[in-house]
C-alpha cells in the first residue's frame, strides 16, 4: 500500500464523495473544503470517516484525537495520517 | 404538592447537609456545594447591586461550566428567571432570542459581546464571564413564579419560548427522587445541552440528592470515545441522554475497553430508540436498569416507562404510562388518537405568545390539557405507544424541529426561489431532512455550498442531510405544495 499523502489526500475525497455526497460533486469538493466546521459531517458521519481511516490505515485513534483540530478538512486529516504513520 | 418550594431552594438544602461534597466535575475543574453556593451568592450580590430584580429575566450565553450552572443559582436567587441560550446556534437566531424575552441581564462569553454592544452595557465581570446590562429598564414582568424559559423550534420561522415555572419544575424533581432510586453518592451525568430540558433532570434531581454532577462539554458531548472514557474514569451511575448518543457510544465508543460497572441507571429521551439498537445496548451493559422517558419540552417527562421484561418487548418500547403526577387522555376514540396531558407541572406558557398558547392549552371540564400534537395508541398492558405527529415538527437526534422553521429561513436567501422540506427515516432508522430547493444561482446548487449556508443560519441539529434541486415544486389542487409528491420522490 502506498502511503504518500498525496495518495492519502485522493483515497479520501473519493471516500468522502462516495459516502457523503452521493457520488457528485467531485469538482467542489477540494483539500481544503472544511468538513465539520462547514456543517458537510456532523457527529455520526465523523465516526464513519474515523472507522474508514483506522481500517484504511490500521491504526487506532486515542479517543482525545477525534477532534475537529485532526479532521477539519482532507489536507488536514491527511498530515494527521502520515503523522501517525511516522510514529 | 405545592409546597412554595424554589429550585435554589435545593442547593440551599444540600449545602446544610454536604457542604464539603463535590457537587460539580467539569473538565479539570472540581467545586463543592459550598463553593457553589458562595459562586452562586456572589453573582446574586452582583445582580441585585445592577438592580436584577424579582419578575426579571436574565440570559446566560455561554458553553457548558461550572460558571454556568453558578449562574443559574445566582439568577433564580434574586427571583428571576433563567434564559440559557446555545451558544453553539447562529448569532441571528439567538439575537432574537434575546431580544424577544426582554432580559435586563446577560451573562456572556468574552468572544459574543460585542454582538450585543447597542442594546446593551458591559456592567462587570463574573468569574470568566461579561455581565451585561440591558440599557432599556422598561421591560416586561414575568408571570409569577417564573423559573426559566427553554426556547425549541417554532414553525412561525422563529424558536418559541417555552415558560416553566418553579412549582412545576419541582413537581418535575420530585417525581424523578420517588421514582428512581437515587442515592447521595451517586454521580450523574449532564450531558445535555443547558436550552435542552433533560437538563433540568441533570442538574436539579442531582442537587436536590447532594450527588455529583458531571457536567459534559460541547467538545466532548459528540464524541463517543471520550465519553466512554469519563463514564469509566469518573464512574458515573447515572445516565441521561437521548437515545442517538446512546447508540453513537455503543456503535463507536470502544466499550471493550472501558470499565461500565457503575453504570445503574440509565434515562433516555426525546426520540423514538428503535429496538432492535437498544437492545445491542442492553446486551452489553446488562447491570443497568432503563428508562423510556416521554414529554415534550411544554411538559417534561410525562410519561414513563421501565423497561423490565425483556421478552415482552416486541417491535418497539411503549413510552409508558402517566407519570403520577399528571393525567392523561386520548383524543377521538379511545385507542388511537392525539395525546393530551394535564397537571400542574405544565408550562405556564408560550412568552409572548398569548394565541399560541391558548391554541395548545385547552379547557375542558375545569382542567387545563396541553394537547402534546403526539399520536399515540394503547397496547394490551395499557402502555402507550408513539406513533407519530399530527403535523410537521419532528424529532432528530433527541431535537425538535419544526421543518418550517428551516424552510422560512432558507427563504430568507435571495437567491433561494422556493424550498420544501421533508424527513424520512434512514436505513439506521434516524430522521433524516430532505430539502428540495428551487434556485437559479448555479454556485448554490451544491450540496458543499448549501450545508455550508445553513450553517451560518441555523443550529447544526437542523442542517438538512440531503439537498436535491429542482426547477419548481410540485403543487397539489389547493396550490399548495405537494409534500407528499416530494415524499414518494425519495423512497
Amino acid at each position: 500500500m502506498t502511503t504518500s499523502i498525496e495518495s492519502i489526500k485522493e483515497r479520501l475525497k473519493d471516500f468522502i464523495i462516495k459516502r457523503f455526497l452521493k457520488n457528485t460533486e467531485s469538482e467542489s469538493l477540494n483539500f481544503d473544503t472544511p468538513l465539520i466546521s462547514g456543517g458537510l459531517i456532523d457527529s455520526i458521519l465523523t465516526m464513519q470517516l474515523v472507522v474508514f481511516i483506522e481500517e484504511t490505515y490500521n491504526f487506532e485513534f486515542s479517543a482525545h484525537e477525534v477532534d475537529r483540530d485532526n479532521l477539519d478538512s482532507i489536507n488536514i486529516i491527511a498530515n494527521f495520517i502520515q503523522k501517525k504513520l511516522n510514529g | 404538592m405545592d409546597n412554595g418550594e424554589k429550585l435554589h431552594d435545593l442547593l440551599k438544602q444540600s449545602v446544610q447537609l454536604h457542604s464539603d461534597h463535590t457537587a460539580l466535575i467539569c473538565n479539570d475543574k472540581i467545586i463543592s456545594y459550598k463553593n457553589l453556593s458562595e459562586l452562586s451568592c456572589t453573582l446574586q450580590n452582583t445582580l441585585s447591586l445592577m438592580g436584577v430584580k424579582k419578575g426579571d429575566r436574565v440570559a446566560i450565553y455561554s458553553e457548558k461550566s461550572i460558571t454556568f450552572v453558578a449562574s443559574i443559582f445566582g439568577i433564580l436567587n434574586c427571583d428571576s428567571a433563567y434564559i440559557p441560550i446555545d451558544a453553539s446556534a447562529p448569532i441571528e437566531r439567538n439575537k432574537f432570542i434575546i431580544n424577544d424575552c426582554e432580559i435586563s441581564a446577560l451573562i456572556i462569553e468574552k468572544k459574543y459581546v460585542e454582538y450585543f454592544e447597542n442594546e446593551f452595557e458591559i456592567h462587570t465581570t463574573f468569574e470568566e464571564l461579561f455581565i451585561l446590562k440591558n440599557k432599556n429598564r422598561n421591560l416586561k414582568k414575568s408571570p409569577e413564579d417564573l423559573a426559566y424559559i427553554l426556547y425549541t423550534s417554532g414553525s412561525t420561522g422563529n424558536p418559541k419560548g417555552v415558560m416553566y415555572s418553579h412549582s412545576g419544575a419541582m413537581s418535575f424533581v420530585n417525581w424523578c427522587n420517588s421514582t428512581f432510586k437515587l442515592k447521595q453518592s451517586d454521580c450523574f451525568s449532564s450531558h445535555a445541552p443547558f436550552h435542552f430540558d433533560l437538563s433540568i433532570f441533570d442538574v436539579f434531581v442531582c442537587i436536590k440528592k447532594s450527588a455529583s454532577l458531571v457536567i459534559i462539554t460541547e467538545n466532548v458531548a459528540r464524541q463517543p470515545m471520550l465519553l466512554s472514557k469519563l463514564i469509566s474514569e469518573l464512574k458515573i451511575s447515572v445516565w441521561y441522554s437521548t437515545p442517538t448518543i446512546l447508540n453513537l457510544i455503543l456503535e463507536y465508543g470502544k466499550l471493550e475497553k472501558y470499565d461500565f460497572s457503575n453504570l445503574k441507571l440509565i434515562l433516555f429521551a426525546g426520540e423514538v430508540y428503535p429496538l432492535h439498537q437498544f437492545l445491542k445496548l442492553y446486551n452489553k451493559v446488562p447491570h443497568a436498569i432503563y428508562y423510556n422517558l416521554y414529554g415534550p419540552t411544554e411538559s417534561n417527562v410525562c410519561c414513563f416507562y421501565k423497561i423490565s421484561n425483556m421478552q415482552s418487548l416486541v417491535e418497539h418500547i411503549p413510552i409508558g404510562k402517566v407519570c403520577e403526577h399528571y393525567i392523561s387522555k386520548i383524543t377521538e376514540d379511545k385507542t388511537e388518537g392525539e395525546l393530551l396531558i394535564s397537571g400542574n407541572a405544565l408550562m405556564i406558557g408560550y412568552w409572548n405568545m398569548d394565541s399560541l398558547t391558548h391554541q395548545k392549552i385547552i379547557f375542558e371540564n375545569n382542567k387545563k390539557w396541553y394537547k402534546t400534537g403526539d399520536i399515540v395508541s394503547i397496547d394490551s398492558e395499557n402502555n402507550y405507544i408513539f406513533k407519530g405527529r399530527v403535523d410537521r415538527m419532528i424529532k432528530r437526534n433527541g431535537y425538535r424541529i419544526e421543518l418550517d422553521e428551516i424552510e422560512k429561513t432558507l427563504l430568507k436567501h435571495k437567491d433561494i426561489n422556493s424550498c420544501a422540506l421533508i424527513s424520512k427515516q434512514s436505513e439506521q432508522n434516524s430522521s433524516q431532512i430532505v430539502s428540495f430547493i428551487v434556485t437559479e444561482n448555479m454556485d448554490l446548487k451544491s450540496i458543499i455550498e448549501m450545508k455550508s449556508l445553513c450553517m451560518k443560519l441555523l443550529p447544526i441539529y437542523m442542517i438538512p442531510d440531503d439537498f436535491i434541486f429542482v426547477n419548481s415544486l410540485p403543487i397539489t389542487s389547493s396550490n399548495k405544495i405537494d409534500y407528499q409528491k416530494l415524499i414518494n420522490q425519495t423512497v
